[in-house]
């Protein structure tokens, strides 16, 4: 028998939404197992997405922070960010360059987050020796931004 | 009067489509923030997630368009007490401060996990450069 995949109906008294991954019953098999299942009316703990997008900061200001709008939540989110060069994701590696060896440093992020934004900080090397110049980097940021508050001051 | 848990059809405010409330949560005349699950509400949905080795990995995905990734990598730090723990540190990757022997330290910084998207994402290779990666993809498109 060809497995029921959706179901929508009463089940024990109750009334669900069931969908499955293939192979599996939406009726018989534990809805428990998200391994088997792909939603379930019943779950309370699913995590919601508020905005994604890319973020750019453009060296050209030099310090400053740029600030990327979301519509407000009343509380400061919990984010995800990765940088993105081209069609690269990167882990937790910002563009921060040795200017000596062009080695990438990990740097990690400093954002700013709030309630209705977040804010993409400056990021610069300066060069060795007694006339160093700053240098500022353009750089570009995969965000999520999850329905999520984070306990913050 | 039970609350109603699923509407599929029209809510109060006038929208069509199929939402699903929590317990003790009216989905007909419910904020759309308060659903568990909205028609109007989803942005995003995470459509893939799993972990990689070691190397470099090629995971089809079959989209026309490139995906929103996210990776962490996992790490392994030599913990005295408790032996090597395995997971993701932030900053990523992992530093090193080794003792030369004559004074001085040298800074080693381990190699970056990267994911680079294929095709315009017929498919992602993940470069894992430490333990293992963690990987997220999602179904929006930034191409």
């Amino acid at each position: 028998m060809a497995t029921r995949r959706t179901y929508i109906g009463k089940l024990n008294g109750n009334f669900v939404v069931r969908t499955t991954l293939p192979g599996y019953d939406a009726i018989n098999d534990d809805v428990n197992d998200p391994d088997k299942f792909s939603f379930s009316s019943d779950w309370t703990d699913l995590c919601k997405i508020h905005q994604v997008g890319i973020a750019f900061k453009n060296s050209n200001n030099g310090i400053s922070i740029e600030w990327v709008p979301f519509p407000a939540l009343g509380y400061k989110p919990y984010m995800e960010v990765r940088w993105l060069s081209g069609n690269v994701v990167y882990d937790d590696v910002g563009p921060w360059l040795n200017v000596n060896t062009s080695a990438k440093f990990a740097t990690g992020w400093n954002q700013q987050v709030l309630t209705d934004q977040f804010g993409l900080e400056s990021k610069f090397a300066v060069q060795a020796g007694p006339n160093g110049e700053t240098i500022f980097f353009d750089y570009y940021l995969l965000y999520v931004v999850y329905k999520v508050p984070v306990a913050s001051g | 009067m039970s609350t109603r848990r699923i509407i599929i059809g029209k809510r109060a405010n006038g929208n069509k489509g199929v939402f699903i409330s929590p317990v003790g949560v009216d989905a007909y005349t419910a904020l759309d923030a308060s659903l568990v699950l909205g028609i109007g509400g989803a942005l995003s949905q995470l459509v893939m997630m799993g972990r990689v080795g070691a190397g470099s990995t090629v995971i089809p995905l079959g989209f026309s368009h490139s995906p929103y990734v996210f990776i962490s990598n996992r790490t392994g730090l030599n913990v005295s007490y408790s032996g090597i723990i395995d997971g993701v540190m932030r900053p990523s990757p992992s530093s090193q401060l080794v003792d030369n022997g004559d004074g001085s330290l040298t800074l080693f910084i381990n190699s970056p996990s990267y994911a680079t998207v294929n095709s315009n994402g017929i498919s992602m290779t993940i470069t894992c450069n430490n333990s293992s990666t963690n990987y997220q993809v999602y179904n929006r498109a930034w191409t």
